[in-house]
C-alpha cells in the first residue's frame, strides 16, 4: 500500500524526511520503503535576493542558495518568485525530461542555472510559474518527486492503513509531535431521511450541498499528487480523506435517497457495481440499501443506482464502520477487492470517524460546500482489558525490565493501565493476549536491547530420525561415487496429481524424475562427455507421495551406477528387494534402461512424517556420523571442503579424514613453542586398525628445552585425546 | 644456488629415516634430478681423498635407498590382496566426486549445527491440508496472511494444498507429542508466483522450534546468531526488528550485515548495509491452544529459513531459477565435499 509522504507530514511536527519515516516505522514493526523518483541534477535551492534584469523588463536575476560556498545567479521569467521560497534548481548538465541544462547567455547576462515549472519537472502542466516547494525541503538535497511510503500490509492491523495512523506510530518513537484532530460537529442536524447502522458497529451520515463549489488550486494540486484516478471532486475529497485518516466513506446522490440502510441480504440478488460488473449477492452479504434497491456492498464497492454524478447537487456521505467478517467473506468470494475492502476486513475503529469527519470537514470547507444535515447512530464500544504481568512478559522475553518502563512502554501506543489490567486503545483492537503486551514493550525498548541467552542443554538426546539420514548417506555414497547433485521443479507436464490452479505451463506434480532428468542429461551433454546426476526428492503419486533418489547416467558409466546399486540394496537380479538391513521392506531399487545411451536408477525411501516410531539403525547411524559430516563429529572442525578425495573406501576414507583433521587441529593449538611442524607421514597398519603418523616439529628456539619438549608433547597428545574413538598407543 | 655433498648428505638422510614411505621419495632420492644424482655431480669437482669418503658414503646411502624403497609395496599396482596404504601424501589430482547442490550444503549446515544442539530432523509432506497450513497456525479462512501466501491448491474444496511453507509440521508435531521438542523440518515448499530472479514457486525452507517450559527470546536470538555463524563459518552481526507473522507474537525478522560490504552499503543490499534473512518469533498463545498445550506454562519460538536464498547471499548467486537448473559451470563451483 502506497500512502504520499506529504499526507503523513500533515500531521507531524516536524516533517519528517522519507528515509527517517521509512526506518521508524520499520522499527515499528511496519515495513516501509520509501520511494522517490529523482532528476538527475536538480536539487532544492532557496532564492536569497532577487533584481531586475538590467536588459529585460520581463526577466529577473534570482540568487539561488544550493547549499554550495557561492550561490548561483539564474535568469528568470516566471512571474512567481518570491524571496525565501523553495525552488527546485537546475544545476549546470542537469537532465530534465524535455532537454539538459547547459549554461546559457539570456540577453546579456549568464544564467548559471534554472528555476524550474512544473512541466518542466514533469509532475503537471503548469508552465506559467515556477514550482514552489515546501518551506521544509532542505536546501542542497536532491528535488524529488512522486515521494511515497511503501507500506507492507501483511499485519491485521488496520490503523496503519492511513497516514494518521503512520504518524501516531512515527510520533511514538521520534521528537515528531502528532496532530490531533476532532469532530467539529456537535450537534446533529436532522437530514431529512432515516437511516439505520445495522450490523455496522457506527454510522454516521453527513449531507451536503454543492452549490457553488470551487477547488482551490492547492488542493487540486495535492489530491492530484496523491489519489490515482480523478473522478468527482467529492469522491476525490472522500478518497483523499481515506488515504489521509484510513477510513473509507461513500457519497450517494442524496436527492435519489429516500433512506439509508445497513442491511444484510437474506437471498440471491444481483447487483451491478460502480466498476460495470454484475456480482450475485448471496445471504450474509451486508448492503446499503434505501429499502428497494441495493445502494452499495458495504465496505467494498458502491452500486450503479444512486451514484454520485456531475449533475448531483446534494450529496450524502457515509461514513461507517462495518463488521470485518461479511466484509472479507464478500470479497474474498466475489474476488473484490478494494482499498475500502483492504481496510474494512482488518476491522475499524468507531472512533475514527470522528477523525475522517474532523479532516472532511476542513476539506469540504475549503472547496465552499455547505453542510445541510448530520447524524450519527453508535453502537456500544466493549471494553478488551489485557491482563497484564511484568514477571510473564519478562519470562517470555528473558529479560529484567522494569515494571515502570512497561508501564510507559504501553501508555506511549496510547494504553490505559488499570493496576495488571491493560485497555488497549479503540485503534489497537488487534491486541488480545499478555504476548501482544510483550510484544510491543520489546519493540520499545528494542529487539537489540535483549540479551542473547543459550538454549539450556537437554540431557536427554532426542531419537534421530533415521529417514533424512538415509537420505544423506545415499547422497554422501553417490558423492563419492562421481554422481553430482542437482535439484529440478517439481512440476512436469505429465503426472497423476494435477493441482487445480498452476504457474503457467506447468500442469502437473511429478510422478518421477524421467522427464526432467533426461531434459538435465541432455543439456549437460554438450558440454560435458559423461555426466553423472542425482537428485533426491518427492514424486507424488495418487493419494500419496514418496521420497525418490534419482540416478542418471550415460553408458559408459553404468558399471558405477551398478556398483552404487549393489552398494545400497545388496547383490542380486535388478528388481530384487534390497537385501541390505539398512533399508527397510519398503525401500526399493527399480532399474531401467531408458536408451541405449541413458541409464536410469531409482531408489524410493519411506518418509518421516512425524517424530514417533522410528526405530534406530544403530549400524546405519554410526556410518553416518563418518560420513555425513566427517570433521564434525570428531573434531568439531568446520574445514571440510579444500580436500578433495580421489579414491573412496571407506579405511582409507578415515585415514584421511582423521589426518585432515589432526592437521587443521594442530594448525590451531601449536603455537607456543612450536614455529611450524611438518607432518611427515600417516599410514594404516595393515590390518587397517590404526593409523600411525609421524610429526616434524620446527622449534622457535634451535635447542628447546627439556620442558619445553616435554610441553609440547603433552600438549600434541591432549590433542588426540579428545578425539572420541581413538585410542593411543 | 647449489648444495654442498655434506647438507646433501644431511637431506638424504632426512628422507631416509623420516619420508622414505611417501609416495615421492624414490624420485626425491633416485630420480634424475635426485638429491644422489645431484651429490654425484658434484663428487668430480673434488679433490681424490674428500671423493674417496664422500662417494662411499654416497654409495652407501645408494644402496640403503634402493633397499628401503624397494620394500615399500607399489600403490600405482592394483593387489586385491594387499591391505589397504594410507597414504596422505599422495597428491590430490583432480577429484572424481560429484558436485554437491548449494541448496543441499546449507541445509546440511543448518542440520548439523542444529543436531549438535539435540534437535531432531523432520521431514513432513509436501501435500498438506489448509487445517495444518493455515486455520491452526492461527491463519483462520478470513484472514488478510491468508491471501498474502498465494496458495497452489490440490484441491480448494477438500482443502489439500502444496503446503506454502514448512511451519505445518509444528502443528504436526506438537499435536502428537509432549514438549520438550527440539525440531528442524527442512523441505521444499511451493508458492503460486510468477517467477523472476528472486521469486520461484518452489524453493526449499528450514523450519525451526523449540518448545519448552522458559523458552524466551533471548534464547531464540541466541540460537539464531550461533546458527547463522555456523552457516557462513565466520562471525556475522544481526539486526533484530520486530515484524509481524500470525503464528507467532512477539514475531522478529532478523537481518544480517550485508557479508559483502559489512554494512556499508553495496548493490547485493540494494545500499542498506542490511539483508533480510529470516523470520522468527515466539509461538503464539492461539497456536499452542490449538495444538492442546497451556499457554501459561509453556513456550516455544519458531523460525523459518528460505534456504536459496541463504545460498544467494553466501554464494553471491544472484537468479534464484538456476537453483533448478543443471548447469556445468554451476554445478563445478560446488564440488563434493566428502
Amino acid at each position: 500500500m502506497r500512502i504520499p509522504l506529504a499526507l503523513v507530514n500533515q500531521f507531524l511536527t516536524p516533517a519528517l524526511s522519507g528515509e527517517e519515516a521509512a526506518r521508524t516505522l520499520t522499527q515499528r514493526g511496519i515495513e516501509t520503503e520509501y520511494l522517490a523518483q529523482r532528476l538527475e541534477g536538480v536539487v532544492v535551492g532557496k532564492i536569497i535576493s532577487i533584481r531586475a534584469h538590467p536588459n529585460v523588463l520581463r526577466l529577473r536575476l534570482a540568487v539561488v542558495d544550493y547549499g554550495a560556498t557561492r550561490p548561483l545567479e539564474v535568469v528568470c521569467g516566471a512571474p512567481n518568485i518570491a524571496l525565501g521560497q523553495k525552488v527546485p534548481l537546475a544545476l549546470t548538465g542537469a537532465r530534465l525530461p524535455a532537454l539538459t541544462v547547459t549554461p546559457k547567455k539570456i540577453r546579456g547576462i549568464e544564467s548559471e542555472g534554472m528555476l524550474l515549472s512544473q512541466k518542466e519537472i514533469g509532475i503537471g502542466h503548469e508552465t506559467t510559474g515556477i514550482h514552489i516547494l515546501s518551506p521544509e525541503d532542505e536546501i542542497g538535497a536532491p528535488f524529488e518527486t512522486g515521494r511515497m511510503l511503501e507500506v507492507d500490509t501483511k499485519s491485521p492491523r488496520h490503523d496503519i492503513l492511513g497516514a494518521y495512523g503512520l504518524a501516531r506510530e512515527i510520533s511514538v518513537k521520534t521528537r515528531a509531535r502528532l496532530k490531533a484532530i476532532t469532530n467539529p460537529l456537535k450537534k446533529e442536524i436532522p437530514l431529512g431521511f432515516p437511516i439505520a447502522r445495522g450490523s455496522a458497529a457506527r454510522l454516521d451520515v453527513l449531507l451536503i450541498n454543492l452549490k457553488n463549489i470551487t477547488i482551490p488550486d492547492q488542493l487540486s494540486e495535492l489530491i492530484t499528487h496523491t489519489v490515482l484516478k480523478r473522478v468527482h471532486p467529492i469522491v476525490d475529497i472522500l478518497n483523499l480523506t481515506m488515504l489521509a485518516t484510513g477510513q473509507s466513506a461513500h457519497a450517494y446522490d442524496a436527492d435519489l435517497l429516500s433512506s439509508l440502510l445497513v442491511k444484510t441480504v437474506t437471498k440471491k440478488q444481483a447487483f451491478e457495481a460502480l466498476d460495470g460488473q454484475q456480482y450475485l449477492l448471496q445471504k450474509g452479504d451486508v448492503v446499503t440499501t434505501d429499502g428497494h434497491d441495493v445502494l452499495a456492498l458495504a465496505g467494498i464497492i458502491g452500486a450503479r443506482a444512486g451514484a454520485v454524478s456531475f449533475n448531483t447537487k446534494r450529496i450524502a456521505i457515509e461514513l461507517a464502520t462495518f463488521a470485518p467478517e461479511p466484509i472479507a467473506r464478500t470479497s474474498i468470494r466475489l474476488n473484490l477487492q478494494t482499498a475500502s475492502s483492504l481496510r474494512f476486513r482488518r476491522g475499524a475503529d468507531t472512533a475514527n470517524i470522528d477523525r475522517a469527519l474532523g479532516y472532511l470537514i476542513v476539506l469540504l470547507q475549503k472547496i465552499g460546500a455547505s453542510i445541510e444535515g448530520y447524524e450519527t447512530i453508535k453502537g456500544p464500544v466493549p471494553k478488551k482489558a489485557i491482563p497484564f504481568h511484568p514477571d510473564a512478559i519478562n519470562a517470555l522475553l528473558g529479560t529484567r525490565i522494569r515494571e515502570s518502563r512497561m508501564r510507559i512502554a504501553l501508555k506511549r501506543i496510547g494504553c490505559e493501565l488499570h493496576g495488571r489490567s491493560v485497555n488497549s486503545p479503540s485503534f489497537r483492537n488487534d491486541l488480545e493476549h499478555s504476548s501482544n503486551l510483550a510484544e510491543e514493550i520489546a519493540r520499545d525498548i528494542g529487539y537489540d536491547a535483549i540479551p542473547e541467552a543459550p538454549l539450556t542443554i537437554t540431557t536427554t538426546l532426542p531419537q534421530q530420525n533415521t529417514s533424512y539420514l538415509k537420505a544423506e548417506y545415499i547422497r554422501a555414497l553417490a558423492i563419492a561415487y562421481g554422481f553430482s547433485e542437482i535439484l529440478t521443479t517439481s512440476f512436469v507436464k505429465i503426472g497423476v496429481v494435477i493441482p487445480e490452479n498452476v504457474p503457467t505451463g506447468k500442469q502437473a506434480l511429478r510422478a518421477n524424475f524421467a522427464q526432467a532428468h533426461l531434459k538435465a542429461i541432455g543439456t549437460l551433454l554438450q558440454s560435458v562427455d559423461d555426466p553423472m546426476l542425482f537428485e533426491i526428492g518427492t514424486i507424488f503419486h495418487r493419494g500419496s507421495e514418496r521420497t525418490a533418489v534419482m540416478f542418471t547416467t550415460t553408458a559408459p558409466k553404468m558399471p558405477v551406477l551398478q556398483q552404487l546399486r549393489t552398494l545400497l540394496c545388496g547383490a542380486g537380479s535388478p528388481s530384487a528387494e534390497p537385501a541390505s538391513a539398512e533399508f527397510d521392506a519398503r525401500s526399493s531399487f527399480a532399474w531401467k534402461q531408458n536408451s541405449e545411451k541413458i541409464s536410469l536408477g531409482y531408489l524410493t525411501l519411506p518418509r518421516s512424517h512425524t517424530a514417533k516410531n522410528h526405530p534406530q539403525i544403530a549400524s546405519l547411524k554410526i556410518e553416518l556420523n563418518a560420513l555425513h559430516d566427517p570433521f564434525q563429529p570428531v573434531l568439531g572442525i568446520k574445514e571440510p571442503s579444500s580436500y578433495p578425495v580421489s579414491i573412496f573406501d571407506v579405511s582409507f576414507f578415515t585415514g584421511r579424514v582423521l589426518f585432515y583433521a589432526i592437521q587443521a587441529e594442530l594448525d590451531k593449538k601449536i603455537t607456543q613453542h612450536v614455529r611450524g611442524y611438518y607432518v611427515i607421514d600417516a599410514f594404516s597398519s595393515e590390518k587397517g586398525e590404526s593409523i600411525t603418523i609421524r610429526f616434524e616439529l620446527d622449534f622457535k628456539t634451535h635447542t628447546p628445552t627439556q620442558k619445553e619438549l616435554a610441553q609440547t608433547q603433552s600438549s600434541i597428545l591432549n590433542i588426540f585425546r579428545t578425539i572420541k574413538g581413538i585410542t593411543l598407543r | 644456488m647449489t648444495q654442498s655433498i655434506p647438507a646433501l648428505l644431511n637431506e638424504i638422510d632426512r628422507v631416509l629415516t623420516h619420508g622414505a614411505r611417501s609416495q615421492d621419495a624414490r624420485g626425491l632420492l633416485l630420480g634424475k634430478e635426485g638429491l644422489l644424482r645431484r651429490a654425484y655431480h658434484q663428487l668430480k669437482a673434488l679433490p681424490q681423498t674428500e671423493r674417496r669418503n664422500l662417494g662411499k658414503a654416497l654409495h652407501e646411502r645408494e644402496t640403503r635407498a634402493k633397499t628401503l624403497l624397494d620394500s615399500i609395496p607399489d600403490i600405482t599396482q592394483k593387489d586385491a590382496g594387499a591391505p589397504p596404504y594410507f597414504d596422505p601424501t599422495f597428491p590430490g589430482g583432480k577429484s572424481q566426486a560429484g558436485h554437491r547442490h548449494p541448496v543441499g550444503i546449507i541445509i546440511n549446515e543448518i542440520v548439523s549445527f542444529f543436531t549438535k544442539i539435540n534437535f531432531q530432523v523432520l521431514e513432513g509432506t509436501e501435500i498438506e491440508t489448509a487445517k495444518y497450513n493455515f486455520d491452526l497456525l492461527n491463519i483462520p479462512p478470513l484472514h488478510p496472511a491468508r491471501e498474502a501466501h498465494d496458495t497452489i491448491w490440490i484441491n480448494r474444496r477438500k482443502g489439500t494444498l502444496l503446503r506454502t511453507h514448512t511451519s505445518p509440521m509444528q502443528i504436526r508435531v506438537m499435536a502428537e507429542s509432549k514438549p520438550p521438542l527440539r525440531v528442524i523440518v527442512p523441505g521444499r515448499v511451493y508458492r503460486y508466483e510468477a517467477e523472476d530472479a528472486t521469486h520461484a514457486s518452489v524453493f526449499h525452507q528450514v523450519e525451526g522450534f523449540v518448545v519448552q517450559q522458559g523458552t524466551t527470546v533471548a534464547n531464540l536470538k541466541w540460537t539464531l546468531h550461533a546458527a547463522l555463524e555456523a552457516i557462513f563459518g565466520r562471525s556475522v552481526k544481526l539486526r533484530f526488528r520486530p515484524s509481524y507473522f500470525p503464528f507467532t507474537q512477539p514475531s522478529l525478522e532478523v537481518d544480517l550485515a550485508c557479508i559483502q560490504c559489512e554494512g556499508e552499503g553495496c548493490a547485493i543490499c540494494k545500499q542498506t548495509g542490511w539483508l533480510e534473512i529470516l523470520g522468527a518469533g515466539m509461538i503464539h498463545p492461539q497456536v499452542l491452544q490449538n495444538v492442546g498445550y497451556n499457554p501459561a506454562h509453556i513456550s516455544g519460538f519458531a523460525f523459518g529459513v528460505g534456504v536459496e536464498r541463504l545460498a544467494m547471499i553466501k554464494y553471491k548467486i544472484t537468479d534464484i531459477r538456476s537453483f533448478l537448473t543443471p548447469d556445468r559451470f554451476v554445478m563445478e563451483q560446488f564440488p563434493g565435499v566428502l
